[in-house]
């Protein structure tokens, strides 16, 4: 009977810790010294939290008679954490009556994840576009019975496991054209059926007036320069068929380096491939490389103008914050470090404007202490990945690395794979994945 | 009975847990492109990685081939979403063993990573397995990603009127522009100047480089030598163009040129003394024409 009761105890035990493993890393909990609220319904986009079991009432303003207001500050109340879904990149290349498109994988954090994704078209620019039902969570699709020579515009819909939409990719369009017919009767001149040429298109936002990079399959063939608006288009002819990984970077108004926006594209021969909404995530530095806890550090970096930058600092506990850029894309927000524990922390950021979103960029590290030490020198080179000290992770590095590969390493190429790679004294596939993450080109 | 229910309770939740954990596991599927299989039968098997929404910039493997059923003809590598071989896949005994990475990452569902053409030698069930392999996330750091390996069954049946599937790839496309880098290392080569290239071809694959350096471009009698990355350089002053042709498997070729870092002066470069010597006979050949005709015009 003992036996049997301490199994049935054992069994609900561990049913109901299995069931606290399974669903805890969806529940969000939120503390404070005077409340404390689980599972909170965080949304964005204009909905509300709702709940046929609970309300959830606040009110900000003083006790006293009359109402705060300001036209130069805005104040955020309520759960300062900030749920998104980065917007995919599309790419869209036409057939006959139809139109082929992918997209990059929509990456969501704090709450939202990415389940499935739809497409919509329109002959007007803006839509309203038309839907069918879910795709499913593939990352590819044909849309055909498509009129030939007709402009359609395409955006492609991220959303939850419940169907409800959670990002909307920028428009990208396309003309579905009839296969060209071989030759042709008379005319002299020359033999018919003549080569056309593949070109992909690439557009989206950077930093204002940065230089754009455009790698395919990582080394560089071409470069722009953003405009004002930090927009840019970049257009790659002659391409063969076949699969590609592109990237774009960008370097801000101090030379600092993005993080590469990585997407893969399918070409077809005498296709015309477009790509939009790229979008590079922004730079990011911090004025102090040790703080005093409880002093300010100072988080900038640069992004597209008046965007919405959310800065995650992230130790035991992340902390988020938001800040808008201003018309020249910078932004800056002073942490305080109060709230943080003694120690190394890491601080990275995104940005959404308009229906772009973009994914975290590279994050820095500071150390909160007893003293207020300045950040020396903007690292304008990459923190890792660089053997030749050449502030480029490219080919070279990669030879560098390649020679000495499951090789035993001399003192000095020891040093210096523990100052750039993993510093585990020996060259493996960690270390070219370190330099995979930090390559230039 | 009621002990047998709890270990089926136990069970079912067990399986629910372990689902849940490798939802979101990166796996590498063979895929055949056909089912059936006769005895001196070419089929095409691609090895495919799906990232389950992870990030991946690096992945190595073993695929472990029954030699007694099967033989390898051909490894293709041109479609990868794999950008640069740290150990390019080759057959070694009974096994390819591979590494490589892709720059910046990918989430993909179907990602290429190789394929591999074989023929089949006698029947039987057999199966193609996956052993050792590696999925790195791109976070800078090489961390480790969950993975999964579905490894092939493939039925290998008697001799019999089979349609010959052609296997061959068309490619008339070259290979892809590339790059090539010139650097050296102290702790490699003797510091000796060396120039890296790679590019991919997105039809056959590339089956070798050539190279050939030379201070001048017009008066070059430099001859092709085959060459691997990275190659040490012959003129360590930097002072020569450098030729590097790309070749496919099907024969098309891509050239590129690197311009000398340090180049020759004017003075010193033939190419300029052909160019002057040309231009003066040119020159002097039009001036003795225009010579002729006006001392013509004057009788």
């Amino acid at each position: 009977m003992k036996i049997k009761f301490n199994k049935q105890l054992a069994f609900w035990t561990s049913s109901i810790f299995i069931f606290l493993i399974c669903f805890s890393a969806k529940a969000d909990v939120y503390n404070s010294t005077n409340y404390k609220i689980l599972e909170p319904v965080v949304s964005s986009g204009g909905e509300y939290s709702s709940s046929a079991s609970y309300q959830l009432q606040g009110s900000i303003g003083q006790i006293g008679i009359g109402t705060s207001s300001s036209a130069t500050y805005d104040m955020k109340a309520g759960f300062l954490y900030f749920p998104f879904v980065s917007t995919p990149v599309v790419s869209v290349s036409a057939g006959n009556a139809q139109v082929s498109l992918s997209w990059t994988s929509a990456s969501g954090v704090l709450g939202w994840t990415a389940s499935g994704y739809n497409v919509g078209y329109s002959t007007v620019s803006g839509g309203p576009y038309t839907f069918g039902s879910s795709l499913g969570n593939v990352l590819s699709t044909t849309v055909s019975g498509l009129n030939n020579g007709t402009t359609y515009y395409f955006v492609a819909r991220v959303e939850d496991a419940l169907g409800n939409v959670i990002a909307t990719s920028s428009q990208v369009s396309a003309s579905p054209v009839a296969p060209s017919t071989p030759g042709g009767g008379g005319g002299g001149g020359g033999g018919g059926g003549g080569i056309q040429s593949t070109t992909i298109i690439f557009s989206g936002k950077a930093y204002p007036k940065s230089v754009v990079t455009l790698l395919k399959d990582a080394q560089v063939v071409s470069t722009t320069v953003a405009g004002t608006d930090a927009n840019f288009q970049m257009t790659l002819g002659n391409v063969s068929t076949g699969n590609y990984i592109f990237s774009v970077y960008s370097e801000d108004y101090r030379g600092i380096r993005s993080s590469l926006v990585t997407f893969p594209v399918s070409v077809t021969f005498g296709t015309t491939v477009n790509v939009s909404g790229i979008f590079v995530a922004p730079s990011i530095s911090v004025d102090k490389s040790e703080v005093k806890k409880g002093d300010d550090i100072a988080i900038f970096g640069q992004s597209a103008p008046n965007a919405e930058i959310v800065i995650s600092v992230h130790s035991d506990e992340e902390y988020f914050s938001k800040v808008d850029s201003d018309s020249n894309g910078i932004y800056l927000y002073n942490f305080d470090t109060s709230i943080l524990e003694l120690g190394e922390h890491t601080t990275k950021s995104k940005a959404a404007v308009l229906s772009l979103i973009s994914g975290y960029g590279q994050s820095t590290s500071f150390l909160v202490g007893s003293k207020n030490v300045s950040a020396t020198t903007t690292q304008k080179c990459p923190a890792k990945g660089d053997l030749n000290n050449d502030c480029r992770v490219n080919l070279v590095d990669f030879s560098i690395a390649s020679y000495w590969y499951k090789n035993t390493l001399n003192a000095a190429m020891k040093t210096k794979e523990i100052e750039k790679l993993n510093g585990d004294g020996k060259i493996n596939l960690t270390d070219f994945s370190i330099m995979a993450f930090y390559w230039t080109g | 009975m009621k002990y047998k229910n709890s270990k089926i309770k136990y069970l079912l939740f067990s399986v629910i847990l372990f689902s849940a954990q490798t939802v979101f596991a990166a796996e590498f599927s063979l895929v055949a492109d056909m089912n059936e299989i006769k005895i001196e039968q070419d089929f095409v098997v691609d090895l495919y990685i799906n990232t389950e929404k992870e990030n991946i910039n690096a992945v190595e493997g073993k695929i472990i081939i029954p030699n007694n059923f099967l033989t390898v003809s051909e490894i293709r590598s041109g479609n990868s979403v794999v950008n640069f071989w740290v150990e390019k896949p080759q057959v070694s005994g009974n096994e390819i063993i591979f590494s490589g990475i892709t720059p910046g990452g990918y989430v993909l569902d179907e990602g290429l990573v190789l394929s591999l053409v074989f023929k089949a030698k006698k029947t039987g069930l057999t199966q193609i397995n996956l052993a050792d392999f590696f999925a790195l996330k791109n976070d800078g750091n090489g961390t480790k990603a969950k993975i999964k390996t579905n490894d092939l069954k493939i039925n290998i049946v008697s001799l019999g009127e089979f349609s010959e599937k052609d296997v061959t790839v068309f490619d008339k496309e070259k290979p892809e522009t590339f790059k090539p880098e010139i650097g050296r290392d102290e702790n490699m080569f003797e510091n000796k100047w060396f120039v890296a290239f790679v590019t991919q071809d997105k039809g056959a694959g590339i089956s070798g480089y050539e190279i050939r350096e030379s201070k001048y471009k017009i008066l070059n009698f430099s001859k092709w030598q085959p060459a691997e990355s990275p190659f040490i350089l012959n003129d360590q002053d930097l002072k020569s163009y450098v030729w590097i042709k790309a070749i496919d498997q099907k024969g098309n070729q891509r050239t590129v040129r690197l311009d000398p870092v340090n180049p020759v002066s004017w003075y010193a470069n033939l190419d300029n003394w052909i160019i002057i010597i040309l231009a003066i006979v040119v020159f002097y050949a039009l001036r003795k024409k225009v010579w002729k005709k006006h001392s013509k015009n004057q009788q």
